[in-house]
């Protein structure tokens, strides 16, 4: 049974299943990387409260050294790790879109908490109604890329949900950094392609 | 259109430094492929206008935003009556908050219960639904309860049940500090909530320290039914919600997608009690392991005895100190009942656990009130496993050296073919000898086949597999009837060894030893039927046919073997003859060691002592060179035997030292309750009685009684001794008037059972028990 205060082992394990294709696992697991993420993203990568300026990769490395403390693990892992947290913030990001649109009907999630708690959570940043729609559309797209294209929509997983570059991507795919460009350039294309098809307005980050 | 042929077309293009260059490319593709040239187009087109897009992670907009999805805004605002007050765990389905209800001068706290916004899946809600459908059912204190659900306006279930204000149930035991009396107290509470879930066809599934919660008063309340399903759904649930039940707690069957029933909760309490008494889970699952090697450890594994895991525990003595006992009484307390008790609850086969939690928790009630538990059948079985496990390792090693004797024949060149033949011979045996070991290794999957029941399947292997070679079936059948004969299944054994007797009749070629060895082990089946005479004639039928060519330890063996028999018919002289022929034949062996016993106690039968004495002294330095390599046990009867001859000759005070070492070796080769330590104590304790020493024999006559009437019955002379005996040093020391009243109802009753059966043979025994009463009376 999960002791308590170590998260670590359940995610080394819960990764391990999660990569073998075992969905349940991925529903244990996401919950943790919420937590850690938010963490960090509270604390910064020193623990001092406020400072968020982080970079991406940082970001996911400090989180995924968090959780794996006390624990061996190696490079697979941190791979599942970094696949699992594109989906994580993927999901979101999605989510956050969605009751921000959902929002303009629904007040009464935005009530929060108000009191001096160090542990309360940080104020979500406003997302515009714009940003939200574009994520929405941007999440439909990949979909559509990857039924064409897998390896690239995967790629963009990488590298636009979890901060990873160019050469860490390659080394994640098994590929070269040159075919990672190539993917790259051509994911990019493709899916602006579709969502000024679709309407949207190109997007910005 | 091909999208490899695309985003080839693509990447060449894109290359282009040129838009002239480019828009050759395009013009010549307008003309072979126009719809590929004009998607081609828009791609470029797109490309150009990229810009910066997508090259900001979006991972920090991400983090920012994640404590909204978590819940935590939800604190403060309302579902149906209830007030959201703070969050209490977000698990994988769902968030629980604490929440409260205010109404008209009162204000109920519950936990409520959210599917995670963001997750709300089919699926997922079902499973609520189903959740909220089944506590609906429930009214058991020490579960909680369902006090309200509903749905809020996004169409997300909801649950608010019982508040519990406590901690998981090893914490709270071992922040209380509960001694294992208490720990077992507290664990009833669980099982009694189990066990009322099962009456209304209810299984919990998840059973964990994190869904039992204890209260400030104590009490523990079972939470969680996430998983939780109705034992006559038919539709059994998909794999994934199976899977997604904490691995430690798991049972082997959910692990393997098999069928769960209420086995799987005797399961998930057997872990829990497991660790709430030994403060160590029995399994140690690390990060090192994959899933598939959790699964087998817990599918294949079996667990190590509770009160051999504590003493390897890394925290021991605070494991002990949190129970209020010292390590060395910890273990001793889990030794024995509970390490078997545990070992029936977590049995890897769900048939073989106990039948139902009501089952589980007799046992354990059995346990403290010091009754024999029912478990003990099972962990038998274990120890003849165990005990198989060694046979087969002498099995194979017979076959082994009838295969390098088969090499060492080898030299004169007639001879070599004959070798060839019986070397293969040797080795078939040797790999079918494998074949069925692997079967009888209680490590491989099927461990709870008793080895009876490996070899009755092996004898019947043998009617098929070795048809056309009479000698390789006679060899085998007279190495698996050997065993079988060991293990007490004369008809079995009877039936191999005749058969192998019969081929080697008829065999022209026949291996006269092979013969000789069936025809020994035949007659030691007449002395197991105790038909002694009958076994005597057919060891000297066999002793007639030795010859010098023989192998002498076989035939040393046979000489002993009968000297066996010619002890139990008391014919001491003949016993002694055939004894010194075996120690003359092969005086090296360490099979010597036993017949040195032999002697001992055929010369304690002839009464000269000092001849006997003599003999046990030689064994039990021979055993003790020995170490290891001799057969431990003979140690533990030598000792107690050369004890028993010098208090014959009133030297007490030697023989106690004796007694208790012999007691130490049998704790060690049996086990502290086994039925050979009870024996030994029962010795201890009547030594000390004659040794005027009643003070220091009540322990051991008490740990006698205790452990007799799991292995025998009332009328078993040696329980009736026990009992007569423990009462005589009762009174000697005790002034408690309630104490004595029970002890000489004790020596009553003891006195009324002789006098029932009228064994003369124990006689001695009956006018002991009277005069002890007489002297009570007084």
């Amino acid at each position: 049974m999960a002791a308590p205060g170590n998260k670590s082992r359940d995610v080394t394990t819960l990764l391990r299943a999660w990569s073998s294709g075992d969905q349940a696992a991925e529903h244990e697991v996401l919950p943790l990387i919420y937590e850690e993420l938010r963490r960090i993203a509270r604390t910064g990568l020193n623990g001092e409260a406020g400072s968020i300026t982080l970079q991406a990769t940082d970001l996911v490395n400090e989180a995924y050294l968090r959780l794996s403390q006390q624990c061996e693990t190696n490079w697979q892992d941190r791979q599942h790790f970094f696949a699992v947290t594109a989906t994580v913030v993927r999901r979101i990001l999605l989510d956050a879109a969605r009751r921000r649109l959902a929002d303009k009907r629904d007040r009464r999630r935005e009530v929060m908490s108000l009191d001096a708690d160090p542990d309360a959570p940080i104020p979500a940043q406003a997302m515009t109604p714009a940003r939200a729609a574009e994520l929405i559309d941007l999440d439909s797209a990949l979909d559509d890329l990857s039924a064409v294209y897998p390896r690239q929509a995967h790629l963009v997983e990488l590298r636009y949900f979890s901060g990873l570059s160019v050469d860490e991507s390659a080394a994640y795919l098994s590929v070269s950094p040159a075919t990672v460009k190539r993917d790259w350039v051509m994911a990019k294309a493709w899916l602006l392609r579709r969502l000024s098809e679709s309407g949207s307005a190109p997007i910005g980050p | 259109m091909d999208p490899d042929r695309l985003a080839q077309l693509f990447d060449e293009t894109v290359a282009l430094s040129t838009s002239a260059q480019r828009e050759a490319v395009l013009e010549h593709l307008d003309k072979q492929d126009p719809a590929m040239a004009a998607e081609l187009r828009a791609l470029l087109a797109a490309h150009d206008a990229s810009g910066d897009f997508l090259e900001d992670s979006a991972l920090n907009e991400a983090a920012a935003l994640v404590p909204d999805l978590l819940g935590s805004s939800l604190i403060g605002s309302s579902i149906g009556p209830w007030r959201i007050d703070a969050l209490i765990q977000s698990g994988g389905m769902g968030s629980v908050f604490e929440a409260v209800r205010l109404g008209e001068g009162f204000a109920q706290r519950a936990a409520l219960k959210l599917v995670r916004l963001g997750f709300e899946s089919p699926e997922l809600i079902a499973r609520f639904a189903r959740e909220r459908q089944l506590l609906a059912r429930v009214d058991h204190p020490n579960i909680a309860r369902l006090l309200d659900g509903g749905t809020t306006d996004d169409g997300l279930p909801w649950l608010a049940m019982d508040y519990v204000d406590g901690l998981p149930i090893d914490t709270y035991a071992d922040h209380r500090r509960l001694s294992l009396v208490q720990r077992l107290a507290l664990f009833d509470q669980v099982a009694d909530a189990i066990a009322s879930l099962h009456q209304i066809l209810i299984t919990h599934r998840d059973i964990k320290m994190s869904n039992v919660l204890v209260d400030k008063q104590g009490r523990a309340k079972v939470l969680d039914f996430g998983i939780a399903s109705l034992l006559d759904e038919t539709a059994s649930p998909e794999a994934t919600v199976e899977r997604r039940i904490s691995f430690g707690s798991a049972a082997p069957e959910q692990l393997r997608g098999e069928g769960i029933s209420t086995a799987t909760d005797v399961y998930g309490l057997g872990v829990l009690l497991y660790t709430l008494l030994a403060g160590v889970p029995p399994y140690r699952i690390t990060t090192e392991m994959s899933a598939a090697e959790i699964e087998a450890l817990i599918c294949d594994v079996d667990p190590l005895p509770a009160s051999i895991a504590l003493r390897k525990a890394g925290q021991v003595a605070d494991i002990a100190a949190m129970r209020r006992s010292s390590v060395a009484r910890l273990a001793q307390a889990l030794r024995g009942d509970l390490d078997t008790i545990l070992a029936k609850a977590l049995h890897k086969d769900p048939l073989r656990r106990y039948g139902s939690v009501a089952d589980l928790r007799a046992d354990l009630q059995r346990y403290q009130q010091r009754r024999p538990i029912v478990a003990r059948g099972d962990s038998r079985a274990y120890r003849v496993n165990r005990f198989i496990r060694r046979h087969w390792k002498g099995l194979l090693a017979t076959a082994a050296v009838i295969s390098s004797l088969a090499v060492g024949l080898g030299v004169a060149l007639w001879q070599a073919d004959e070798a060839r033949q019986q070397r293969d011979r040797a080795q078939a045996m040797n790999s079918f000898m494998q074949e069925v070991l692997a079967e009888a290794d209680p490590y491989a999957a099927d461990q709870d086949r008793t080895v009876r029941e490996v070899l009755t399947d092996a004898s019947a292997l043998l009617d098929e597999r070795f048809v056309s070679q009479p000698l390789l079936e006679a060899s085998l059948r007279q190495s698996v009837g050997g065993v079988q004969l060991t293990l007490l299944d004369l008809d079995g054994g009877e039936r191999n060894l005749r058969r192998a007797q019969a081929l080697l009749e008829e065999t022209v070629a026949a291996d006269a030893e092979v013969l000789l060895r069936t025809r020994a082990h035949l007659a030691w089946l007449e002395y197991e039927r105790e038909n002694y005479d009958r076994s005597r004639a057919a060891y000297l039928d066999v002793i007639a046919d030795f010859t010098p060519a023989h192998n002498a330890e076989f035939r040393a063996l046979i000489h002993n073997d009968l000297g066996v028999v010619l002890v139990g018919m008391e014919l001491w002289q003949e016993a002694i003859d055939h004894q010194t022929a075996a120690m003359r034949l092969s005086p090296e062996s360490p099979d010597r060691t036993a017949t040195l016993i032999n002697l001992g106690h055929a010369y304690d039968g002839l009464g000269e002592l000092e001849q006997a004495r003599r003999y046990y002294l030689q064994a039990i330095e021979r055993l003790r060179a020995l170490g290891e390599r001799g057969v431990i046990a003979d140690l533990a009867h030598a000792l107690n035997n050369y004890g028993n001859v010098l208090s014959q000759k009133g030297r007490n005070d030697e023989a106690l030292p004796l007694y208790l070492e012999s007691l130490e070796v049998r704790r060690q080769v049996f086990g502290p309750d086994s039925d050979s330590v009870a024996s030994q104590h029962l010795n201890v304790g009547r030594l000390l009685l004659d040794m005027h020493r009643p003070q220091d024999a009540v322990g051991h006559l008490a740990a006698a009684v205790r452990i007799f009437p799991r292995y025998r019955d009332e009328s078993s002379i040696y329980l009736r001794v026990g009992r007569m005996s423990q009462a005589r040093a009762v009174l000697l020391v005790s002034e408690d008037p309630q104490e004595r009243a029970a002890a000489i109802a004790t020596l009553e009753t003891v006195v009324a059972a002789f006098d029932e059966d009228g064994d003369m043979r124990e006689s001695r025994f009956m006018d002991q028990a009277r005069a002890w009463l007489a002297d009570a009376r007084r």
